[in-house]
């Protein structure tokens, strides 16, 4: 019988586990080691499931097609060569290494994408949320939090941030709290006219966002980044990461992670953000267009998130349209968007902010959209989000996969492969120990089971594992080819 | 036969949802600090100034070829002529090196059009085109001034877009020129 269900919650409540984990390691120190927590993040991402899944999927690109830096002893260098090769020296690794030569151990690998999503997302500030100006954010609040931490005396315990119009001094603060503030008031110069217009108004009506403690307080950035808060945090914290502070960085997390997602729902390339940071409106130009056109037309579009949630409806439904056939020739692609455009419009004056589907399909990013859409179009499982199992759904979903296995004949020797098949594929649980589990491979029952197997009992650990992950790859090419059998005798 | 039509696509599902989650198995040990101070020592190192996004890029993805990202400033009409600027792009030049000769970008865009360039035998290839269909309606066969940095006072190119809102032209392939070229603006007569 599988355990209970250990699968995380989604995604970003995995990634919040591994960046926890992480944490806790680099906030013991004495200084913030930003530029290692930098590319153990990278690193992360760069692991299975992640890289895999929705963070990095590349425009239907085949998975092989994923750009992948390969860190080795002696040099770097980056190749292109299929990602799960990374983990393996392919021959062309060590261009210096002569044939004979054992390759050079591999550091790590990074994944080009993990490095634009850091940078997308790890590396922004927060901005405020619309209807929650009047407040901190999630980033204060995980600042508060992880402050909280610095040590078991009185005076950190009773940190906290709040709006006020009130101004607090420095006088009588604990000698550790003066260096926060350093760090903080350097933060909040670095930031200066870069803040949106959002937060100024929210500054000017609600008073400014304070760390207070006891009698004293200090200013914080009205919209901080993950790393503004980690860098100004009084280290070495002196008390464990507890689940409270796990809850509010899932929290930041999918925060942050909200436009990340839904550029690629909508088949854009994050790396451009479309927003008013990177891109700002010529309003001569945008009015004179206007005046022609009736519309937005060319200019420098900052895409909300509202409208990107509507560019996703709008790519589902022709993504519908077209699969179901009711649009079809050499500018399907085109005519499915328009058809879509006009039903989502509706009766409505505007659809996505735009008027017209001209006006949408003017600018530069519809054009993304839709070109992209040509070239991957029939690839429609690598765009969608995979739907979220409550935990009931999850473990219906693992019984009824458990009894999918049982229904595959495993020889006596293989019952270590199913066991494997059973805990780290079907239920989630991570091979080595990680975020508060052993790991399956040091799970008794496996023992015994590679104990009765007298040629998994002679491998070493090392071995034992690589003979494990072959094993678990050669079923899962079998499931591939029966469900490729399948499809071509559906169709 | 519908319930055995059904029973097939449940199986299909299922073991589509199992390769998934084998697919999802991370054989290799997670990630500890000490992994990523390994990685970095064999990195070059972070300027003391520089961002770590700046570094992420110039270390992590600088054989990627640039994106076509560029920044809009806002344009101040001058007074009492009879020009409308159609935009100005700057390049984002954050990896330039101060001494260093300027590089080439390979293509400047926004939302209303394009720039690209080809640096071949000594002179600079310039491509510019309208990008969507409303503004081409607007401004084809319509004469531009492509400016540098200093606006009308620096007129690299004057050209009539043609009936597609395109125009080539080429430059003398010198520094200032490359320098001028990441801050074009482009002048609707």
């Amino acid at each position: 019988m599988p355990k209970a269900a250990r699968r995380p919650k989604n995604l970003m409540w995995g990634l919040a586990h591994d960046v926890r984990d992480c944490l806790q390691e680099a906030l013991t120190r004495a200084r913030f080691p930003a530029g290692e927590f930098n590319l153990a993040l990278q690193m992360i991402l760069s692991r299975n499931p992640y890289a895999r899944t929705v963070l990095f999927r590349s425009f239907g690109a085949p998975q092989s097609g994923i750009p992948v830096l390969h860190v080795r002893a002696t040099a770097f260098e980056e190749a292109t060569g299929p990602f799960e090769e990374a983990d393996r020296p392919a021959a062309n690794d060590d261009l210096d290494a002569s044939p004979d030569e054992e390759p050079a151990p591999l550091l790590g690998h990074i994944c080009e994408q993990a490095t634009c999503y850091v940078n997308c997302v790890f590396l922004r500030p927060m901005e405020l949320a619309p209807a929650l100006v009047d407040q901190p954010s999630n980033m204060h609040k995980l600042a508060v939090l992880l402050y909280r931490l610095a040590s078991p005396e009185h005076f950190w315990a009773l940190v906290r941030a709040e709006r006020s119009k009130e101004r607090y001094a420095l006088q009588d603060c604990e000698p550790s709290f003066s260096p926060v503030a350093g760090r903080l008031d350097d933060q909040i110069k670095q930031q200066g006219e870069r803040s949106t217009a959002r937060s100024h108004t929210a500054r000017k009506r609600y008073g400014a966002i304070w760390l207070t403690a006891a009698q004293c307080g200090t200013q914080m950035p009205e919209e901080m980044g993950f790393f503004d808060v980690l860098e100004a945090a009084p280290l070495p914290l002196r008390q464990p990461l507890g689940d409270a502070v796990l809850e509010v960085l899932n929290d930041v997390l999918e925060t942050l992670n909200k436009r990340y997602s839904l550029l690629r729902s909508c088949g854009l390339d994050p790396d451009d953000w479309h927003h008013r940071h990177t891109l700002e409106v010529d309003a001569k130009l945008r009015d004179h267009v206007k005046t022609r056109t009736g519309e937005g037309g060319c200019r420098g579009y900052s895409l909300s998130v509202s409208a990107l949630r509507d560019l996703k409806r709008l790519r589902e439904t022709a993504q519908a349209l077209q699969r179901t056939g009711e649009v079809s020739g050499p500018h399907a692609v085109h005519a499915a968007f328009e058809q879509a455009f006009a039903r989502l419009l509706g009766t409505g004056k505007a659809f996505a902010g735009f008027k017209t589907f001209q006006g949408f399909a003017s600018m530069a990013f519809a054009r993304e959209m839709m070109n992209l859409n040509t070239v991957a179009w029939n690839d429609t499982e690598g765009y969608e989000e995979p739907a979220a199992l409550s935990e009931e759904e999850d473990a219906v979903m693992s019984e009824q996969l458990a009894d999918l296995l049982d229904d595959e004949p495993f020889a006596r020797e293989e019952l270590a492969v199913k066991y494997v098949l059973l805990e780290a594929g079907i239920n989630g649980r991570p091979v080595h120990r990680e975020r508060g589990d052993q790991g399956v491979f040091a799970d008794r029952t496996l023992a015994r089971l590679v104990a009765a197997s007298p040629v998994l009992a002679a491998l070493s650990q090392d071995e034992l594992r690589e003979a494990l992950q072959l094993k678990v790859a050669a079923f899962r090419d079998k499931a591939v080819r029966i469900l490729q059998t399948n499809r071509r005798v559906a169709s | 036969m519908s319930n055995h039509v059904d029973e097939g696509h449940k199986r299909q599902a299922l073991l589509a949802e199992l390769v998934r989650r084998i697919d999802s198995i991370e054989w290799s040990p997670p990630v500890t600090l000490g992994d990523a101070e390994r990685l970095l020592r064999r990195l070059p190192a972070r300027g003391e100034a520089e961002s770590l996004i700046d570094w992420n890029n110039r270390v992590l993805r600088s054989r990627r070829l640039p994106r076509p990202t560029a920044r809009i400033i806002p344009f101040r009409l001058p007074a009492a002529v009879r020009v409308r600027v159609m935009g100005t792009v700057v390049a984002r030049a954050a990896a330039e090196v101060e001494g260093a000769e300027p590089k080439l970008p390979t293509e400047l865009t926004h939302d209303c059009f394009r720039l690209t360039y080809q640096a071949e035998g000594g002179r600079i290839q310039v491509f510019l085109e309208v990008l969507g269909p409303e503004l081409l309606n607007l401004v084809v066969g319509t004469v531009v001034h492509v400016t540098g940095p200093d606006g009308r006072d620096q007129v690299l190119q004057t050209v009539r877009l043609d009936a597609q809102g395109e125009a080539r032209f080429d430059l003398d392939d010198r520094p200032e020129v490359r320098t001028w070229l990441q801050n074009v603006t482009v002048y609707l007569l």
